[in-house]
């Protein structure tokens, strides 16, 4: 390939005499740098900025706002721990904390070993896995209302899918209000969670991918059947990601708003309520400001004991 | 600076003069550009009746300003979504010129913020305007002597009810008290209908009016006015008649929400409903034979506490306006609301936009004419009216309200006894 010259352009300052792309034969000049730590600071700065105005600041202002009485308009008032010894006396509050802590257990013992087995299941290749994988997916980026709402319709009492099916095969007794019965609601709003296990399966199929293969053939050799191998060597070696699908997960029950809000409004009787629902609540229905906030400050504290939880758990499994 | 960098300027310079002319999609009117402009916040969006007669009576009140005045409809469809913007503009210092709220005794911090405007020198320097309102509107209105607000509508919340679907029952008139409703009410479950919409989500409207409606027919008008006990008798038998009536509704009662409700109600899937006025744009488009639903007052009780044909209302909307710095601004304010609730635009609103407004309306026979059957009935019930009394729901604190989804789905799922029903609300009620 010929390489072509940019042409000259009068008062450009090119020197003629040498060649276009003869380097420079002067030593390289030793630059007066900045000190490394202002250099590290610098690089910092943007994202030190960043955290500061949108994650610190907000929530040094949820925690103030936590101790004060605030209907949203005017100055407001400090009342200490009240909210706190108010939230703690609250049924609704005590149900929604004791739902969003079910959440929980349920993401990361029912929602997070579905994704690992099914994730071991794809990582083998069976005929199809790719479309299997796709359709798994898919759901995690459709919006998690229009879910919600396809769920309302699936679980409804009169117009639901289920309750459908159940009378279409002779099971008309098994027919219940599967959306506003104390003993399902709770269950029927994590349902869509529970299955979609798209994300989680993705996470673990990536970090599979990295294993290498001489593990499995060197344990093929021994004669150690497809369940061995995935206990002894696959789930071993994933337990980084699993810790962060756990860590996912947590987050995201601590946050688990979208299918009780739209599936059950967190009813009936506050039966599948959660935190996320409960500040909703005490903010826009109740206009308790403070109220809102100190829940908030139960669920920021919950979210790092958890987070700590989990960094334990993994950093004992890592001895 | 170089030729063809002058040229560039000169030209990009044009293009924005240009484009800036052609931005805004609104006529700019030859006088406008002197015309003191104010917004107007509401959910009178223009798709529906009472919008599309609000931008027509704006028409016509900036035209007769002759470029004097000029308002402006912001309109936002989801009324608790409008009001948190409402609570959230007075609290950063950016009150709306003019926005509709909603009235509540117990919670007055919009009214006593500081950053509305009084409107009583305006109101009482003009008798006549005055007295086209309720004086017990204004005195709720008024703190330290000043007003708040001028009164927007207070809906009545009535029966509607499907005669068809009563006759197949073998009920031939709406019931006059409680007793006979829910003995029509099983009658009509045998032919396989849910008696009446209810529901017990968001603010539980349809299953509140109810509750209200026995509680004050039980109690009398100030069985649950601010400040009274709401663990009382009377509470007491009006959840009683709730439980009853929510177990005579839909399968989805117990969670479901307005829309669910009212859908039940339009498509014959339950025979009544209690609603306001602007339920009757969806049975003229909806219902067959619109003329087959009709318009009741509640029934009542033969004890003789309230005197029959009072009726439930929905909350005192107010029409609030910012304190204004600049005078010509806060005469454009006055000057559009006088000309908003004379009897000719509120008539429209009524006949029109099937919102009847919070003032004197004396409709024409013209007017008449013109209404809906269930328009020119709910205007009926509602002059003949011995009583009106503020829903319960709205009456009482935000906090309680909060926890009534929840008291009423434990009380519909018998896990709370009428009894306690009323105890946990007075509870919510009086933290």
């Amino acid at each position: 390939m010929t390489q072509t010259q940019a042409p000259v352009v009068p008062g450009d300052r090119v020197s003629l005499s040498g060649a276009w792309s003869t380097p420079s034969t002067h030593k390289p000049t030793k630059r007066a740098g900045l000190p490394l730590g202002i250099n590290i600071f610098l690089y910092l700065l943007p994202a030190f900025l960043l955290v500061t105005v949108f994650l610190a600041v907000p929530v040094l202002v949820v925690i103030a706002l936590s101790g004060t009485d605030w209907a949203g308009i005017g100055i407001p008032q400090w009342v200490g721990a009240g909210n706190f010894v108010r939230l703690f006396s609250d049924p609704a509050f005590l149900k929604s904390l004791g739902n969003t802590l079910l959440w929980v257990l349920v993401g990361v013992f029912i929602h997070t070993p579905l994704c690992i087995i099914v994730a071991l299941i794809v990582a083998r290749k069976p005929r199809g896995w790719k479309i299997f994988r796709t359709v798994l997916f898919l759901p995690n980026i459709i919006s998690a209302t229009s879910l919600a709402l396809l769920w309302y319709f699936v679980f409804h009492v009169s117009l639901g899918l289920i309750n459908a099916s159940l009378t279409l095969v002779g099971l008309e007794s098994f027919t219940r209000n599967w959306l506003f019965d104390p003993s399902t609601a709770l269950g029927v709003t994590m349902t869509p969670w529970v299955v979609y296990i798209g994300f989680g399966m993705v996470l673990f199929l990536t970090q599979i991918s990295t294993i290498p293969q001489e593990y499995y053939e060197a344990a093929q050799l021994d004669g150690a059947s497809n369940l061995r191998q995935d206990w002894s060597i696959t789930i071993p070696l994933i337990r980084r990601a699993i810790a962060l699908q756990v860590l996912f997960v947590v987050g995201y029950a601590l946050r688990s708003f979208e299918y009780p809000f739209v599936m059950t409004s967190g009813g009936p009787a506050d039966s599948s309520s959660t935190l996320s629902l409960y500040i909703y609540r005490q903010m826009l229905t109740a206009n308790e400001y403070g109220m809102a906030m100190a829940a908030g400050v139960v669920t920021l504290i919950v979210g790092i004991v958890l987070t700590a939880g989990v960094f334990w758990v993994l950093r004992k499994a890592e001895r | 600076m170089n030729r063809k960098a002058t040229v560039a300027l000169g030209a990009t310079t044009a293009l924005a003069i240009v484009l800036s002319g052609c931005s805004s999609a609104i006529p700019q009117g030859g006088g406008s550009g002197s015309a003191t402009e104010i917004e107007i916040l509401s959910n009178f969006t223009s798709d529906i009746s009472r919008g599309k007669v609000l931008d027509e009576l704006i028409e016509e009140f900036n035209d007769e300003s002759d470029g004097k005045y000029k308002v402006v409809s912001k309109a936002q469809p989801d009324w608790p979504t409008l009001q948190q913007q409402i609570r959230s503009s007075i609290s950063a210092g950016t009150t709306p010129d003019l926005f509709l709220y909603n009235y509540n005794p117990t919670d007055l911090s919009r009214e006593e913020s500081g950053e509305l405007m009084d409107w009583s020198a305006y109101i009482n320097e003009d008798p006549e305007w005055k007295a086209r309102f309720k004086e017990d509107n204004l005195a709720a209105l008024t703190t330290e002597n000043q007003l708040a607000g001028i009164p927007g509508d207070q809906a009545p919340a009535l029966f509607y009810y499907n005669k068809d679907l009563f006759a197949a029952a073998g009920v031939d008139q709406f019931p006059a008290t409680w007793d006979e409703y829910l003995a029509a009410a099983e009658e009509i479950r045998k032919t396989g209908v849910a008696a009446i919409s209810l529901m017990t989500a968001d603010d539980s409207w349809h299953t509140m009016n109810a509750l209200s409606y026995v509680a004050t027919a039980k109690g009398g008008p100030d069985a649950y006015a601010p400040g009274a006990d709401l663990d009382s008798a009377a509470i007491v038998a009006a959840a009683d008649y709730t439980k009853q009536l929510l177990a005579l509704s839909t399968p989805d009662a117990v969670g479901g929400n307005y829309s669910a409700s009212t859908s039940n109600f339009l498509n014959g899937q339950s025979a009544s409903i209690i609603d306001g006025p602007w339920l009757i744009s969806s049975i003229q488009s909806t219902v067959p034979e619109p003329c087959s639903i009709g318009v009741a007052a509640a029934p009542g009780f033969n004890d003789g506490a309230i005197e029959p044909g009072y009726t439930v209302t929905d909350a005192l909307n107010v029409w609030g306006a910012a304190k204004q710095s600049d005078p010509d601004k806060e005469k454009a304010v006055v000057a559009w609301m006088k000309f908003f609730t004379s009897n000719e635009s509120a008539s429209r609103m009524a006949v029109d936009g099937e919102y009847p407004m919070a003032v004197d309306t004396e409709l024409s026979e013209a007017d008449r004419g013109r209404a809906s059957c269930q328009m020119a009935q709910v205007l009926d019930i509602s002059n003949a009216a011995p009583t009106t009394i503020v829903q319960m729901g709205r009456e009482i604190t935000t906090g309680a309200q909060a926890k009534l989804p929840s008291l009423l789905e434990s009380l519909a799922l018998g896990q709370t006894s009428p009894a306690d029903f009323a105890s946990e609300l007075q509870t919510a009620n009086a933290e």
